[in-house]
Parts: structure tokens; sequence; C-alpha cells
């Protein structure tokens, strides 16, 4: 029984750090200061220029974006270059200049533009979390040194506060991730073991494929001993190596999903009818986007990129809503140990 | 004559493997060239690393196995041709793909590195090898920094003791980043350039390509790569005024699939013939 709890304990532990993880801000909201790093006389002190939003400006593929760097210099920049802390200059169609600083709730069509209006010195004690901010307000850890300061140009968007220790965990749990995955690659192959040792140990039925089994685990190793050494290299593990991967195992691969053609071809034939309107309508758009993309025509083929970035792109996003949906409540259930597993009932 | 049509719907499915088999041979035996013409999502991956600087790498996560050969193989074909052309420097990872995935890389790599001998591996390409944690976990490592994710390359060699991952150390460094994989996971555009805004290029199978194309509208995707149709559309666009240039596996492989398609389509067509046959004869007896 303690297992089971121990289990369950584990399992809400787990989740309940990267539900919290995901809620809680990184730093304490009211004690943060946010703005465009100034200089940074030391690695305890940063000064910190406070933006207010002058301009919200739409970005076309036509905007002419330059870039002022944090040495003063001028560069012409794409849209998706563009970070938090940017100094820029936009010409927009009618030949109005917009100058100001990128702030961070800009994205790639609108850019929010700012100008410094006050300084701020921030002490960064031991338990301040120093984040340089990205696109679209996510920001990563980094050490107040490695920031890009400048009075003059382009400089790091900064987020400095006390952290709610959550995000200094994460590096941690990844490792555990690492190390969890590696185990599971034992045991996958402990599992094997086990089930193919069996199979020859009681000669069931067809135990000779596990005798290959093992024969094709011992020679894929020895293969793999050859893997990485250079094309003109006389090794015979480097032979093995490719024959195993080249004339065999690619061969192999491409046999059984070639495979999938034929089934394709068949199913098709039989239960593509046209039953009802909806599947009348589902084998019209199917058979216009398959013609479109073998270039036929290029009305077939306007109308067939159409059909999949318009149609296609609005019901793929409404069934990953659903899907998510659903993963959260499967999440939900596996998180609180709700869900009852192959070994729930008995002691394990 | 209705008689003859109800039947077409039973026809044996022997004679449609056969159909679909010769359909996907004979352009094999008898060369035959189709025309081309590029689609916006490959336009759109090819003006990308058109306008790429070369002092930043590319991330090429590449998780083909021989199961998807067919479709991923011309468009790793055409984009490690653009980068050599192009001088970008690029770096192969594979991040929870098929453990193969290296492997097959690096053969396409040394079919492209005989047009251009003077690339050098370590200073124009690395390859990292096969990482099997993977998931974001993994590409949020890389990004802060690659060299803690990927150690050594897949000869063994530490990473610092190559010239181009000395300057490549996490996503500052990279301009692109291109997943060329049967079903490329969408965790990069979620947890890399939806934070760091770094541009992502897919070149997927035909089949995973209706879940990739929404990526395209909101800009989140620069372009794809759809299956082998995909390569021959970017092979055009790399050699556009010589058509004996074009050889790329996606090249080869357009006829076959062309016509395979098209055998498809028939067999549904004259199935739905057969079905719609057989629904009047229903009715006509009902009136009878």
């Amino acid at each position: 029984m303690w297992k089971k709890r121990l289990i369950t304990a584990v399992t809400f532990l787990g989740g309940i750090y990267f539900f919290l993880e995901f809620v809680i801000p990184a730093t304490i909201p009211w004690q943060t200061t946010s703005g465009i790093v100034l200089s940074v006389p030391s690695d305890k002190k940063v000064e910190v220029g406070l933006v207010s939003k002058n301009a919200s400006v739409p970005i076309t593929e036509k905007t002419v974006i330059k870039r002022k760097t944090h040495t003063g210099e001028i560069e012409i920049a794409s849209p998706v270059s563009i970070h938090p802390g940017d100094m820029v200059i936009i010409k927009n169609l009618s030949g109005k200049e917009s100058i100001g600083i990128v702030m961070p709730q800009s994205s790639q069509r609108r850019l929010i533009l700012g100008d410094v209006t006050k300084h701020k010195m921030v002490e960064v004690r031991d338990n301040s979390l120093v984040r340089r901010m990205r696109s679209r307000g996510s920001g990563e850890v980094v050490a107040a040194t490695t920031l890009k300061a400048s009075r003059i140009g382009s400089a790091d968007w900064v987020q400095i506060g006390p952290t709610t220790y959550l995000s200094a965990w994460y590096e941690s749990v990844n490792d555990f991730f690492v190390v969890l995955g590696s185990l599971a690659w034992g045991m996958g192959l402990l599992s094997l073991w086990l089930v193919h040792s069996g199979n020859i140990r009681k000669r069931r039925p067809e135990w000779y494929l596990s005798v290959l089994f093992f024969a094709a685990v011992i020679v894929g190793s020895v293969a793999g001993a050859g893997f990485g050494a250079p094309e003109t290299s006389k090794e015979w593990t480097k032979r093995l190596s490719d024959i195993v991967l080249f004339d065999l195992l690619r061969p192999l691969g491409s046999t059984i999903f070639s495979l999938l053609t034929f089934y394709l071809a068949s199913a098709a034939y039989r239960s593509f009818k046209a039953k009802s309107r909806e599947a009348v309508l589902m084998m019209a758009s199917s058979i216009i986007v398959i013609l479109g993309q073998l270039s036929i025509h290029p009305t077939l083929t306007t109308t067939s990129t159409w059909i999949l970035y318009i149609i296609n792109s609005a019901s793929v996003r409404a069934l990953e809503f659903g899907l998510m949906l659903g993963a959260i409540a499967i999440g939900l259930r596996l998180w609180l140990s709700l869900e009852r597993g192959a070994f729930f009932d008995r002691e394990v | 004559m209705l008689d003859f049509l109800i039947k077409l719907q039973t026809i044996d499915r022997r004679w449609i493997y056969l159909a679909v088999g010769l359909a996907c041979v004979v352009p094999f035996i008898v060369p035959m060239r189709l025309t081309v013409r590029p689609s916006q999502e490959t336009i759109g991956v090819y003006k990308t690393i058109e306008n790429l600087p070369r002092d930043k790498a590319v991330l090429i996560d590449s998780g083909w196995d021989a199961g998807s050969l067919g479709e991923n193989m011309g468009q790793a074909e055409v984009i490690v041709e653009h980068l050599f052309r192009r001088r970008v420097p690029f770096v192969v990872i594979n991040i929870g793909g098929s453990p193969q995935g290296p492997q097959f890389m690096n053969a396409v790599i040394d079919k492209i590195h005989k047009r251009y001998p003077d690339r050098k591996y370590g200073i124009d390409w690395v390859n990292l090898g096969y990482n099997q944690v993977g998931g974001w976990v993994t590409m949020t490592l890389a990004a802060k920094d690659l060299h803690k994710a990927f150690p050594r390359d897949y000869k063994g060699t530490k990473v610092n003791e190559l010239p181009l991952m000395r300057k490549t150390r996490n996503i500052d460094d990279i301009s692109l980043i291109c997943c060329i994989n049967y079903s490329p996971s969408e965790e990069w555009i979620g947890f890399i350039h939806g934070v760091y805004g770094t541009p992502i290029a897919f070149a997927c199978a035909g089949i995973q390509s209706t879940s990739e194309y929404r990526y395209i509208p909101s800009k989140q995707l620069v372009g794809l790569l759809v299956s082998a149709r995909g390569s021959a559309e970017y092979d055009v666009l790399l050699h556009p005024n010589k058509s004996e240039d074009r050889t790329s596996k996606g090249t080869e492989l357009i006829v076959p699939l062309t016509y395979g398609h098209l055998v498809i389509i028939f067999g549904v067509v004259i199935g739905n013939i057969g079905y719609l046959a057989e629904r009047r004869r229903k009715r006509l007896r009902r009136w009878e």
C-alpha cells in the first residue's frame, strides 16, 4: 500500500511543481523592475531605464525597419530579428518615421515602441533573478555581467526582482527527466531480454525468432562500433555498419512503409463512397487537393492552396483545441492518480 | 450496362495493387519529366535560406530514417545543397527522432559534399548526433547552451575542438531551425520560436503536412517542404534553367508519385461510379 501512496505522492509533487512554475511568475511582480539596461557598473548593480509606451506600429512585409546597435550604428533589421530592448527606426508607407525602444508586448505584426522616462539603479541581491526578455514576454535567466548595455542604442530588456525559487529548480528537474529517459531505455532492453529469453527457455511457439532477435542485437551492437569512421576507412566494423544500415535496415524500412501505398489505394477504392453530402464534400476537396499538388493546372493549385491554408488550418486548429482539452483532462486524472492503471489493484 | 457499372465497385484488390505498382515502376524504366511549379510554402523556405547571414549557423533537426526516406531524403538533399552553395554553416542534431537519423543525414551530406569538395567538416558543418531524451527538455537546453546538450559530435570529438561550434553556443548564434522528419516536433514552435523568435522551417511527410499548414498563415513557420513534391519544387528553385542538374530524390520520385496519385483518384472515381449505379438499380427495383 505504501508503494502506491509513494507513487501517488511523487506524481502529485511533480505535477504541482510544473503547474506552479507555469502559473507563478519567476520574480515577485510588485518588487520587480523591468526596463532596458543602461549600464552594469558591477555584478551587483544594474542601471535600468524605465520605458513608457509612445507608439504602436503595425508591421507588414514592406515595412523597413532600421535598428540602432548598442554602439550607435544603423543597420537594416528583419522583423524576426527584433528583440525587446532594440532601438528601432520604422518608416511606414506614408513616409512617417517612428523611433523608439521595442517593448516586450510587441509581436511580429505590431511593434510597441517606448522612450526611457526614468533611470533606476537596481541592486542584484543573492535572492534576485536577472531575466533577459526575448520575444513576446518570455525570458531567460542570465548573469548581470552578460547583459548588453547601451545609452545610445539597442540594449537588453531585463527584469530584475526577488526570485520565487520555482524557476531555479527548472534545470535540476530537467536533469531528472534526462536520467529517467535513460532508465526507460534500460528498462526497455531489460524487458525485451526477459520476454525473449523466456521464449527460448520454455520453447514457446516460434522461439527461433527470439534467437534471431538476440543475434540481431549482437550484430547491431558490433556494427555500431563502425559508426563514425571516415568514409575511406577499410575497417571491417565500418563495412559491417554500412551493410547493417544501408543494405539491411534501409531496404527493410522502405519496404514496410511502401506497403502502405497499396493498402491506401485499396482502402480508398473500397471506402471512399458518396454516401452522404458530407462524404461528397470530403471526396471533392481531397481530389482537388491531390490534383492541386501535382502541378496539373494553376487553378487547381490555387484552389488546393486555399483549401489547405484556410479551411484545413481552421479545422485542424479546432481539432487540436479539442485534443488539448482532452489531454488536459487526462493529464489531470494522471496527476491526481485518479486513473486506474493495470496494476492498481495489486501490490507492486 | 448497369450491371457492368455495378461490377466496377467489386474489382479484385490485386488489380488495384498491380495498377499502383505499374504506375510507380514504369516511370523508372521509361524516363519522364513533369513540369513542377514551386508552391508558396516551398518558396518561403527557399527565400529564407537565400537571405540568411553567413555569420550564423542553421540548426537542422534531422530525425528521419529508412521508413520516410522517399519523402525526407530529397528534402535533406536540397536544403544541404542550398546551404553549401551559399556557404552558410549548419549544425545537424537529432532530438528524439530515429536513432539512425545521423547516419542517413551523413549519407546525404557526403553525396552533396562531392559537388562542393572545398567545404570542410568542423568549419562548414558539424553533425552532433542523436539525443535520446528528446522533446522540449533538450530543445530548451540546446537553446540556452548547445554545448551542454551535445558535448560531443557523432564521432566523439569534443565540440570545443570544432571551429564552427566554438562560435555556435546558443540560440543567439542560430539564424534558422530546419526540422526534417516524418512528423517534425511542434515543440520547436512553442518552446523555441515562441520564446526566442527564431525562424523555423519544417520538412515533413505528405500525410503530416495537413497539420503543419496552419503554422504558415500565423507566420510561426517560414515555409514547409511537403514530401517528395516539396523537394522537387525546391530543386526547380535551385536549378531554374538546367533540368539535368536536378538530381534530388524528390525530382526522381515526383513522376511515380504523380501517377500513383492519379491511379488512386481513378480508383475512387470508378468505385463511386459502381456505387451510384448500384443505388440506381435499387431505386429502379423499388419503383417496379
